[in-house]
C-alpha cells in the first residue's frame, strides 16, 4: 500500500492508502521504494540532534514512535522556537535557517508555527497533505487557524472519522460548533482531549528528547563505491549533520571515525574498513573537517566496493570559538595558532602521525637518549632544557643509529681519511637503566673530525668490546 | 658584418666617457649594472649574521616571500650553521618553522635519509622547538606536496626543506611553483638541492652553491638581482680552534679505561 507520494504522483490522482497495483495502474513511470521503519526512526533521530542547535526543547511525535513504529500516521518533529528567535534575528530568518539546513541535509519538510504545540502539528500535518493553512502565531489566531483544518488531521479512529462524515462534518471548527457535554456523551470524551489541547485548554507537556552523548549515523550509498575519493559526497552529508550536533551541544570533535561497510561475500561478512581522523584541536566546521577528510582518503584504499558509510564520534571536547579581531591584524607577524595548528593538522591527515612530529631535547648525556619525538599538540608546556653554560659544541644533524666507519691502520675513513680535531670527550652514562634494551649504556669518546671534503663530523670511538670508530653526526 | 659590428663599437666608445661624465646619478632612461638600487629586493629581509655574506646579498640579507636555493653535496660544511641566525630571529619573532627532511625514498645510500636535527644543538642556536613542525616524507611527491601546503599557511616563518630531484622540466615546474607561492607570504623559503643541479634553470631569486675550503665555508653566489659576483664569499661558521687542530687518534689501548662490573654483567 502506499504511504507517500510527491507532487507529480498526487497530480496523477494517486493517494496514500491505495493499493501499489492501482498506483501503477495510473501512472506508468511510477518509481516506488520500499518503506524502512527502522531507518525512518533512525533519520529522525538524527534530525533532532541536529536540530538542537535551533531550540533545547524538542520532541519526536508522535512518542510511540521511540519504541515501536506502526500505523500510517505521519512524523515529525516539535520544536519550542520561541526561545531562540531573537538569537536568530526573527521568525522569518529562523524559518529560513531550519529550512535551508534541511534543504542541505536533503529533507523536505512542511512547517506549522502556533502557540501550542498540538495545534502547530496539525497545521503542520494540514500543509504536509498539500493544503493551505494559516499560522497562529498569536494567542488569538488559534481558533481561526484550525477552524478551517479538515478532521483527518486529528487522526481518529475510522469508524469515528466516517460516522462524522456521514453526519456532514468535515472541518474541525464544525466540530467545534457543537455542544461539548452532547459529543462527549456520544463519542466519549476523550476524543475532546486533542481539540482542547490545541486550543490551549488544557496542559499538554511534551516529552523532551535529550541528545545523546555521542554522534552515530549511517547513510546508504546510492551506488557501489569503489574509490576512496567517491566517499566524499557522502561524507559531507554526515558532516552537515555532525555540525548541526556538536552546535547544539556547543562541543567539538576531536576524533572522528568512518566506517564503510561492505556487502557480505556469500554468507561471510565481510569486515568494515574504518578511517580514523585524529585532530590536534576539537574542531567543528563542515568544510574545514571535510578538506582533512579529502585529504585522509588520499592514504586509504577500499578493499572491496563500499554500500554504506558510517560516522562516529565517541568523544565530544569543548570547543572554542576563535574570535574575531575588531582591529585589523598587525603587520608583524604575531603566531596565529590557529593557522599553524590547521596546517599541522593538514601534513597530519594526509601524511600520517609518524611522519609529521615536533622534536624535545631531553636531558640525558647519551646522544641518542637526548631526542624525544613528541606528536603535534596545541600547546607545549614550554619546559626548557637548560643548556649548561661551557657545554661543548652539538652538531645540528644526528643519525639515530651510528653508521660504522672503516678503518685503516687504526684511523678511521669516510670519504677519505678523516683528521681529529677537537676531542676526546668521554660521555659514559646510563648505568642506572639496568639492562633496558631500548636505554643501553654508553661508553665512548667522542671526537670532532674533519676530512679532505671538509666535511665536519662528529664520530666516537666504543670502548666496549668489539671496539669501532662510529659515524653520528654532521656539523652542519 | 664585421665592419658595420666595428661601427658600432667606435660609436659607443664615444659614449662611454659621456655615460660617466654624468655621475652616478645617471642620465635619464639610463641605468647602470652597477647601481644598487637595481639590486634592492621589493620585499623586506632579514640580515643573515654573517657580515660578509649580508653584504653581497641584495637588500643585506635573505629576502622573505622568494625562493632561494642551496646547492651543495656534502653534508657537515656549516650549510645550517648559514641559517641558523636567520631562523633564530623568526623564532624571537613567534613565528613557526617548518622542516622537510630529507625523504626516505631519496638516493640509496644517501647519508642523510635518516638523519635527525638534534634537539639541544637547535636549542643553543636559539631555534625554538616549539614552534617548529618535522616532516620526513616517504616519496618524492609527498615532499613536493608537505612544501607546497607550508607555503599557504599565512603565518609561516621558514620553510627548509631537503627537496629531492628528478628531471629539470619537472623541477622547474615544481621550483616555479613554490616560488609563486612563496611570494603570496613573508616566510623565508629555503629549498636545498644537489650541486648537479647547478647548471639547471631556477626560478629562485637567489642561488647559492656551498662548498668547503680549509676548514672554511665558501658561498659561490650562482644568482641573484643586481650584478653578478665573481668571487665567492668565504665565511667561518665552524669554531675557529677547528680549523687547524690535528690531533692523533689514539692507539687501540690507550684510553681504555675498566668498564665498571655490573654494567659489563649486564652487557656481557
Amino acid at each position: 500500500m502506499i504511504a507517500f507520494c510527491n507532487e507529480p504522483a498526487r497530480a496523477a490522482g494517486i493517494a496514500p492508502a491505495m493499493k501499489l497495483a492501482a498506483a501503477q495502474a495510473l501512472a506508468r513511470t511510477l518509481a516506488a521504494v520500499p518503506r524502512n521503519p527502522d531507518r525512518e526512526r533512525d533519520a529522525l533521530h538524527e534530525l533532532a540532534c541536529w536540530a538542537y542547535q535551533f531550540s533545547a526543547r524538542i520532541t519526536i511525535h508522535p512518542p510511540s514512535l521511540l519504541r515501536s513504529f506502526g500505523g500510517q500516521g505521519r512524523s515529525g518533529l516539535i520544536l519550542e522556537t520561541g526561545g531562540s528567535e531573537r538569537l536568530f534575528g526573527g521568525h522569518c530568518e529562523l524559518h529560513r535557517h531550519i529550512r535551508d539546513g534541511l534543504a542541505s541535509l536533503g529533507y523536505h519538510a512542511a512547517f506549522g508555527y502556533a502557540t501550542t504545540p498540538a495545534a502547530a502539528w496539525l497545521i503542520g500535518s494540514a500543509r504536509a497533505g498539500g493544503l493551505a493553512a494559516r499560522d497562529a502565531r498569536a494567542d488569538g489566531q488559534l481558533h481561526a487557524a484550525i477552524a478551517s483544518l479538515p478532521l483527518t488531521t486529528l487522526e481518529w479512529d475510522a469508524d469515528t472519522a466516517h460516522t462524522l462524515h456521514a453526519l456532514g462534518l468535515t472541518t474541525i471548527g464544525q466540530v467545534l460548533e457543537l455542544p461539548r457535554d452532547a459529543f462527549a456523551r456520544r463519542f466519549g470524551a476523550r476524543r475532546l482531549d486533542p481539540l482542547d489541547r490545541a486550543l490551549g485548554l488544557r496542559p499538554d507537556p511534551q516529552p523532551e528528547f535529550s541528545p545523546p552523548a555521542r554522534f552515530a549515523a549511517r547513510i546508504e550509498l546510492p551506488a557501489d563505491v569503489t574509490q576512496s575519493a567517491q566517499l566524499m559526497f557522502p561524507a559531507h552529508r554526515l558532516l552537515r549533520s555532525l555540525e548541526g550536533f556538536l552546535r547544539g551541544r556547543d562541543a567539538g570533535a576531536a576524533g572522528l571515525i568512518f566506517t564503510a561497510h561492505h556487502n557480505p561475500r556469500g554468507a561471510r561478512p565481510v569486515t568494515a574498513t574504518p578511517i580514523a581522523l585524529a585532530l590536534a584541536a576539537a574542531e567543528r566546521d563542515a568544510g574545514r573537517l571535510a578538506q582533512l577528510l579529502a585529504e585522509r582518503l588520499t592514504r586509504v584504499s577500499l578493499p572491496e566496493p563500499a554500500v554504506e558509510l558510517s560516522l562516529a564520534v565517541e568523544r565530544l571536547a569543548p570547543f572554542q570559538a576563535l574570535n574575531a579581531s575588531l582591529l585589523p591584524p598587525s603587520q608583524d607577524g604575531v603566531r596565529s595558532g590557529l593557522d599553524w595548528l590547521q596546517l599541522g593538522e593538514t601534513l597530519h591527515a594526509r601524511l600520517g602521525s609518524e611522519r609529521v612530529f615536533q622534536l624535545q631535547a631531553v636531558d640525558d648525556h647519551r646522544p641518542e637518549q637526548a631526542i624525544r619525538i613528541v606528536p603535534l599538540a596545541a600547546e607545549r608546556d614550554g619546559l626548557q632544557v637548560p643548556i649548561p653554560p661551557f657545554a661543548p659544541q652539538r652538531p645540528l644533524l644526528i643519525l639515530p643509529a651510528p653508521q660504522p666507519l672503516p678503518q685503516q691502520d687504526g684511523h678511521p675513513g669516510y670519504g677519505g681519511r678523516l683528521a681529529l680535531v677537537a676531542g676526546p670527550e668521554r660521555i659514559e652514562a646510563g648505568w642506572w637503566d639496568f639492562g633496558d634494551p631500548h636505554r643501553p649504556t654508553v661508553h665512548r669518546d667522542y671526537f670532532v673530525a674533519r676530512n679532505r671534503r671538509g666535511q665536519t663530523l662528529w664520530i666516537y670511538r666504543e670502548l666496549k668490546q668489539p671496539r669501532g670508530w662510529y659515524l653520528h653526526g654532521f656539523f652542519c | 658584418m664585421d665592419r658595420s659590428f666595428e661601427r658600432e663599437r667606435m660609436q659607443a666608445a664615444h659614449l662611454i666617457p659621456l655615460l660617466r661624465a654624468a655621475g652616478p646619478a645617471g642620465l635619464p632612461g639610463i641605468w647602470h649594472a652597477d647601481d644598487p638600487a637595481l639590486a634592492a629586493p621589493a620585499a623586506e629581509c632579514t640580515p643573515s649574521g654573517f657580515a660578509a655574506l649580508d653584504a653581497e646579498l641584495p637588500g643585506g640579507g635573505w629576502p622573505h616571500g622568494q625562493l632561494v636555493e642551496l646547492l651543495y653535496d656534502d653534508p657537515g660544511i656549516g650549510e645550517l650553521s648559514l641559517l641558523a641566525p636567520a631562523l633564530a630571529a623568526q623564532a624571537r619573532a613567534g613565528r613557526a618553522c617548518v622542516w622537510i627532511l630529507p625523504s626516505e625514498g631519496g638516493p640509496a645510500g644517501g647519508p642523510l635519509r635518516q638523519a635527525l636535527p638534534y634537539p639541544p644543538a637547535l636549542v643553543e642556536a636559539g631555534i625554538d622547538l616549539s614552534c617548529s613542525i618535522f616532516v620526513r616524507p616517504a616519496a618524492a611527491r609527498e615532499a613536493w606536496w608537505a612544501a607546497e601546503q607550508s607555503l599557504r599557511a599565512a603565518h609561516l616563518g621558514a620553510l627548509i626543506g631537503w627537496l629531492p630531484t628528478s628531471s629539470v622540466p619537472a623541477d622547474f615546474r615544481a621550483l616555479r611553483r613554490l616560488h609563486l607561492l612563496a611570494q603570496r607570504h613573508r616566510a623565508l623559503v629555503f629549498a636545498i638541492r644537489p650541486s648537479r643541479c647547478a647548471g639547471a634553470p631556477s626560478p629562485a631569486v637567489l642561488r647559492l652553491q656551498l662548498g668547503c675550503d680549509d676548514g672554511q665555508l665558501t658561498v659561490k653566489i650562482l644568482k641573484r638581482r643586481g650584478r653578478p659576483l665573481i668571487e665567492p664569499v668565504v665565511l667561518q661558521v665552524v669554531p675557529r680552534p677547528w680549523r687547524a687542530a690535528a690531533l692523533r687518534p689514539p692507539a687501540d689501548g690507550s684510553l681504555a679505561c675498566p668498564v665498571p662490573a655490573c654494567a659489563a654483567a649486564a652487557a656481557g
